[in-house]
């Protein structure tokens, strides 16, 4: 018998030998066939880039205000000048406001004579970042002047450097609450599912009360329940369980179908007569099996939660200044002013769709790709 | 079939009546009472309010009871006289307000349905079909930008273009002169008019939702060696469609009717403040923070008997179409 | 489609045009003689704009012939209505119109918040109570009430009511309306279990005597000069009569059986009931089937029952007020009030749908509402509105360290220098403020020195007075307390007194002289809760009197400056009220104020003791730097529609001068 023939293949012939590709492989092929799925991909790396790196990338500390460029729009980012000149290295030109005298509204004055160029690496506001290390660091800064990509608010804050900074809690907050939620969720739903019987049962009822709870007056209660004296972090963290309190039972019926059709399954059956703890068996044997659809769940989740958060911030009752999230920074775009004569207030608006959208992709994709015999 | 019913029926009262007390105590929970949100909104409009005036109005509305006993005065009621309550907030009965806004709600609402499966439906069986297209890329954006926009923000940007651009009155469903006329073909298309706003707000994300649902599992379903096996047996492509694989994609999403009904009815109440309908979402949102115990109460029961309900119509759906569940739930 | 709804819509506005101009037609041709407040024609009035019928007729020289309001045409010819002649009481209010004597029709479109909520504006539009504050803000003019007369100490009050004056359903209005609701409502215990405070003077309730049909007395305890200040401003809403004829079916002493009439109804019993029909607020809908059956004595009475969409309301057949030229006030025919979130006022304003409105309509609102005046077809005004936010340190702080720093007033000065209080108003005020301290609005003898006080930017000035309280600067820059941890300002804010923004702002400007500050926004219920408590650090919630409402409530401008969220000194109040037993001493400058008030509420309003009696207790409030103020009279937009005539611009617009009281909306009328 030709053992030799079977077993070992250089490694580079690997990739084009799907029948001895692992699992994981054949889902990463499956997934890059699906283009949005990896434009999702790259879109979700880059926010969780920014949601680390805010502090570098954001050229203005959020609470600085500029009182010169009030409710100013987006500064643009120019290569050429008025004459038509080409500058390599990019300008914006400089900005003042003015105010309307007949309807008092603050409009930008541009002076193209003036030009603050752009630069890389630059020193800048100090911040500490993440809280531990000082620094002054930032990726790109202008001479002369100050830079809105986003425009500013009614106080003057870079509306660019907000929804930076803004990133990182949105998707922290969704990353904690759906961690939470998954472990609530695969631990009781595992529970249910491996043991069955009354206790299932019990938890099935749980589960479907939990669910007929309408969540508009749980959220509402629960928030405004929160003790108001709780520093800006616990509040922030106690909003993420909340939403996770909420939010399991979805993941925890998944988990319960599936354990409960392959309980019965030879390799279930094995496991168990050589031995293992039913805690090895869900943990080892089970849950992997069925990993890429829990994994699927969570992108589903990801955008539950956030859309969950952005919606409790919007009522008032989530996160609240002096904490940005995406959330809070729509709650002051929520009114005809904001929208008439600021809608650049609305661009935290495309983040968080810009992020629901690259989670639902990366969803599908990995869903399309979670059965790999498949088409 | 039948036991499977009446078993049904008894967990729907039990839940509701166990949900109506944890929301009671929920809506109970943060500080302060319906005296205090009163004071508050006097005081918004710089009318002076006492600590005596406040102490008078809880002793009269019965605030500083504890709450279970609240609660307890208020089921007896309901099963006793059938009387929901007093809202303090309209100073009407409970049954009262809500029905002056029920009928708005439920029009939105199958309004908003309609326009979800008509619109989701003939998408998502084209995008399952031309898997991977173009044009499955483009529905699938447009889809999943509906999902992903929160509606409360396309609300309020989208009742102020329709002010500037169609001259659209705002708020409410009807413009002020058709308010308390009779009904005629001007008040019908005046309601049509303003519809259109709530009904896309509310449709979008249910529509991205289904599209994708039914994609996948029309997607699941042309797997099948049944579709391979028509095909080679010469049936035409469209008719072979529509009548296998699409018949049974369409029971996972018939199976969800019932949800989404409670998903439009429920998720309106954000978007129905923010664009001022006098549906019950607005009315629901803010007797829970105006702690109008009653008010709130009620309509936590009917949205929970909503839920409930679309629950079971959807089991009950399944089971009628899907012959296998009908047989296990005998076995 | 968009084509031919527009021109649907044209063809509707065309015809609905038509036949409005049709109504019009048929109007009453103006009165030929029509003296003005603009030409009065050589009319005299002892109280402006306004006079009594018998008074006008003598001056003209012959009776006063009254014309029909069209909208009553139909029931007076069928019988259902008496004639305007028999409806309009002979001793009438003749009130001469702003511009030229109006026409009638129209509707009236303003906006609320929710049923009770916002709604003080469009009350004030029919508002009437027995007297009135004229549009100068200082002379108080009958209304209802004929003439009064106080006797020598202020402790007896005579006044006098119109002969042939009718409630809304043709029944007779006399004192005993009066007595009624002195005596049967507010006095009686089971209504109201303590008397109301406007009614208790020298701790007891003021009493009623019946004079004749037209007249009765009223007798305070103790010298009472605010009443009628009270009544024709902030106490205009709460009218002190109410219709005997209809009430008394429903109260027990009067109906042996209302017990069993309640239940009947479904109530408890018969003062559960009667709570629920009649509340001093005039708004309260109660019963909305029964509201439709209350007789009142405004311009216009409910037409529909109000549901939760909206208040609709039409002409009083029986009002008592005719324009110069004879006509029945009021001209506008309906009034119609639309509940809709506040966020869509302005879209609403915008899109010409609304007549008039400006409560809850926000500084923040004024570009865009000015942008579209044309388009909108009307005319965005500016008048005074309440004070920008004030901001008062806890000097009784529970934690004594904090207490000591608070209390020492070098802190609450330094604080107040080191705001921008310029960059304040440009910022949120778009400049429209006017920098000043915390101060009671409309006080005549506040003089500019007073407005002014410490409200330079000086963070030096600032800081040199930190230093001198020993808080010395840690390595960060920030300050430590004397105990060593850093000194940091637990800022609990309720953004109903104060934007997040205003509060960001200030927070900035004391971190700069070294000051922290935690900032957390919370509900106004809690920061209520922790005033109550004494636990909070800043309040934010004075609602700042007004002149008028000084003079009634002088307890506004003594600690703790607020009943409801106590400011500043509740252990103070504790101790005066309990004589010591319970609370804290207060210091020197608290207790002269208290002795101040109380000798202010003996002493005429306008005499040299008055006016020494409120410097001097301006003066102490101000040096004691109780309140921090950021600027002063904030405009409030006020938008009217170019189609109203006889529009006065707005001198003041607040709750407590009574809003649109003072300017008599019930002369407004559709100039085309």
């Amino acid at each position: 018998m030709s053992e030799t023939a079977i077993n070992v293949a250089p490694a580079r012939s690997r990739l084009k030998r799907p029948e001895i590709a692992t699992q994981w492989q054949l889902m990463w092929w499956k997934f890059r066939r699906h283009h949005m799925a990896l434009i999702g991909l790259s879109v979700l790396g880059l926010l969780f880039v920014i949601a680390a790196f805010a502090e570098v990338i954001a050229p203005q500390s959020p609470g600085k205000r500029n009182s010169n460029y009030l409710t100013g729009p987006p500064m643009g980012i120019h290569f050429f000048d008025t004459e038509g000149r080409f500058h390599p290295r990019p300008f914006v030109y400089a900005r003042g406001s003015k105010r309307d005298p007949v309807t008092l509204r603050k409009l930008p004055v541009i002076d193209p004579q003036i030009r603050w160029p752009v630069r890389f690496f630059v020193s800048g506001d100090r911040y500490r970042f993440w809280g531990l290390w000082e620094s002054d660091f930032h990726l790109f800064g202008v001479e002369g002047g100050y830079v809105h990509l986003f425009g500013t608010d009614i106080l003057g804050r870079d509306v660019f450097s907000r929804t930076l900074y803004a990133t990182r809690v949105s998707l922290s907050v969704a990353l904690v609450g759906v961690t939470a939620a998954f472990v609530l969720g695969a631990l009781i739903g595992g529970i249910a599912g491996y043991f069955g019987g009354w206790l299932d049962n019990l938890i099935m009822r749980l589960i479907e009360f939990i669910r007929s709870l309408p969540t508009l007056p749980l959220w509402l209660a629960l928030s405004a329940a929160l003790p108001r004296d709780w520093s800006s972090l616990q509040l922030y963290f106690a909003i993420t369980l909340i939403l996770a309190a909420l939010g399991w039972t979805h993941l925890a019926r998944t988990v319960r179908s599936k354990l409960l059709a392959l309980r019965e399954e030879d390799f279930v059956l094995a496991a168990r007569l050589s031995g293992c703890s039913d805690a090895r068996i869900i943990l080892r044997h089970l849950l992997p099996s069925f990993m890429s659809y829990l994994i699927v769940e969570i992108s589903i989740s990801f955008p539950e939660i956030l859309l969950a958060e952005t919606s409790l911030s919007f009522l008032g009752l989530g996160l609240r200044e002096p904490i940005e999230s995406w959330g809070v920074l729509l709650y002051a775009a929520q009114n005809i002013r904001a929208i008439a004569h600021m809608p650049w207030l609305l661009i935290p608006g495309i983040f968080v769709i810009l992020a629901v959208l690259a989670f639902n992709f990366v969803g599908d994709g990995m869903r399309d790709a979670a059965d790999p015999y498949s088409r | 079939m039948l036991q499977l019913l009446i078993r049904r029926l008894i967990y729907m009262v039990i839940t509701l009546g166990l949900v109506s007390m944890v929301s009671f105590a929920i809506i109970q929970l943060p500080p302060g009472d319906y005296a205090d949100s009163y004071a508050n909104k006097r005081q918004q409009a710089g009318i002076p309010v006492t600590q005596q005036e406040l102490a008078q109005m809880r002793h009269d509305l019965g605030l500083d009871r504890p709450w279970i006993v609240q609660y307890g005065d208020w089921v007896a009621k309901i099963l006793l006289d059938g009387d929901l309550g007093y809202s303090w907030e309209w100073r009407r009965p409970v049954a009262d307000v809500i029905a002056d806004r029920l009928p708005l709600t439920l029009v939105i609402a199958f309004s908003t349905l309609a326009f979800m499966y008509a619109v989701a439906l003939p998408i998502g069986i084209y995008s399952a079909v031309r898997q991977y297209s173009i044009t499955d890329h483009v529905f699938s954006v447009i889809g999943y930008i509906g999902l992903a926009t929160p509606n409360f923000l396309l609300a309020l940007i989208l009742m102020y273009l329709a002010q500037q651009w169609f001259g659209q009155s705002v708020g409410g469903l009807y413009s002020p002169e058709y308010q308390d006329a009779p009904w005629s073909w001007a008040k019908m298309l005046d309601l049509l008019q303003h519809l259109w706003v709530p009904v896309v707000v509310l449709g979008t994300a249910g529509t991205a939702f289904l599209i994708r649902t039914m994609r996948a599992t029309l997607l699941d379903e042309l797997d099948k060696m049944y579709v391979t096996a028509a095909r080679a047996g010469g049936l035409s492509p469209l008719r072979l469609l529509l009548k296998y694989p699409v018949r049974l994609a369409l029971n996972p999403i018939v199976a969800t009717l019932g949800w989404r009904l409670t998903y439009v009815i429920s998720g309106a109440p954000i978007v129905g403040v923010v664009l001022s309908l006098p549906d019950t979402g607005p009315l629901f949102l803010h007797a829970l923070l105006n702690q109008d115990m009653y008010l709130a109460g009620a309509m936590v029961m009917i949205y929970c008997a909503l839920t409930i309900a679309g629950t079971f119509v959807s089991d009950v759906l399944l089971a009628l179409l899907d012959p296998r569940i009908r047989l296990e739930a005998t076995a | 489609m968009k084509k031919k709804l527009r021109t649907c819509k044209r063809f509707a506005a065309a015809l609905g045009a038509t036949a409005f101009a049709a109504a019009l037609w048929t109007g009453p041709a103006l009165g030929a003689d029509c003296p003005t407040v603009k030409d009065p024609k050589g009319i005299k009035t002892t109280y402006p704009e306004q006079l009594d019928r018998p008074d006008y007729e003598q001056q003209i020289g012959k009776p006063l012939a009254l014309a029909e309001n069209p909208l009553f045409a139909d029931r007076v010819k069928s019988g259902k209505l008496p004639p305007v002649a028999e409806r309009v009481p002979e001793e009438a209010l003749v009130s001469l119109p702003y511009n030229s004597c109006g026409r009638y029709g129209g509707t009236l479109r303003g906006l609320a918040k929710a049923l009770e909520s916002g709604t003080s504006e469009i009350l004030s539009w029919r508002l009437v109570n027995l007297v009135r504050l004229s549009d100068d803000l200082e002379t108080i003019v009958p209304n209802v009430a004929k003439s009064w007369q106080w006797n020598d100490n202020f402790t007896e009050l005579t006044v006098t009511l119109r002969k042939g004056h009718k409630w809304s359903d043709g029944h007779p209005f006399t004192s005993d309306d009066v007595v009624f609701y002195l005596d049967d409502i507010i006095k009686n215990k089971e209504i109201h279990s303590t008397t109301p405070a406007h009614w208790v003077v020298g701790g007891k309730a003021a009493d009623i005597e019946k004079i004749d049909a037209q007249t009765f007395k009223l007798k305070f305890a103790a010298p009472y000069p605010g009443f009628l200040y009270y009544l024709s401003t902030g106490g205009s809403y709460f009218v002190p009569y109410a219709p005997k004829h209809h009430y008394m079916q429903y109260h027990i002493k009067y109906n042996p059986k209302a017990n069993e009439q309640a239940k009947a109804a479904g109530h408890d019993d018969w003062v559960k009931y009667f709570q629920l029909i009649w509340h001093k607020w005039k708004d309260a809908e109660t019963i909305p089937a029964h509201a439709l059956t209350r007789p009142t004595l405004e311009s216009h009475i409910l037409e529909l029952e109000t549901n939760t969409e909206r208040r609709q309301l039409v002409a009083n057949p029986y009002y008592f007020k005719v324009d110069s030229a004879g006509n029945q006030l009021p001209y506008i025919d309906r009034q119609h009030e639309r509940f809709l979130d506040q966020e869509l006022f302005s879209l609403a304003i915008i899109n010409g749908e609304v007549d008039q409105k400006a409560q809850n309509l926000g500084l923040k609102n004024f570009p865009v509402l000015k942008e579209n005046e044309a388009k909108g077809g009307y005319r965005l005004m500016t008048p005074p509105g309440g004070p920008g936010p004030t901001i008062a340190f806890n000097q009784t702080h529970k934690d004594p360290v904090l207490r000591k720093i608070y209390g020492d007033v070098r802190f609450r000065q330094a604080m107040s220098l080191a705001i921008d209080r310029n960059e304040i108003n440009e910022v949120l005020f778009f400049g429209l403020g006017k920098p000043q301290q915390a101060l009671p609005l409309g006080l005549p003898f506040v003089t500019d020195a007073d407005r002014n006080y410490l409200i330079n930017h000086d963070p030096d000035g600032a800081r040199k007075l930190l230093d001198q309280m020993g808080l010395k600067p840690g390595s960060d820059g920030m300050r430590m307390r004397p105990d060593g941890k850093p000194l940091t300002i637990l800022w609990e804010y309720s953004v109903q007194f104060g934007s997040s923004e205003f509060v960001a702002l200030i927070s900035d400007y004391w971190k700069a002289v070294g000051v922290g500050v935690n900032l957390k926004e919370v509900t106004t219920q809690l920061t209520r809760e922790k005033a109550a408590a004494n636990d909070s650090d800043i309040n934010m919630e004075w609602d700042v009197p007004f002149y008028p409402n000084l003079i009634s409530e002088i307890t506004l401008y003594t600690p703790p400056y607020s009943d409801l969220s106590p400011l500043v000194g509740v252990p103070w109040r504790d101790w005066r009220d309990t004589k010591g037993v319970q609370g804290e001493e207060p210091p020197d400058w608290v207790k002269r104020l208290y002795t101040l008030a109380d000798e202010w509420k003996t002493v005429l309003p306008g005499s040299k003791r008055f006016k020494a009696i409120g410097e001097e207790m301006v003066r102490i409030n101000l040096e004691n730097m109780v309140f921090i103020g950021s600027v002063g009279e904030l405009p409030a937009p006020t938008v009217v529609s170019n189609k109203l005539g006889n529009v006065r611009d707005w001198t003041v617009q607040v709750y407590n001068y009574g809003r649109t009281y003072p300017f008599r909306a019930d002369q407004w009328y559709y100039a085309n």
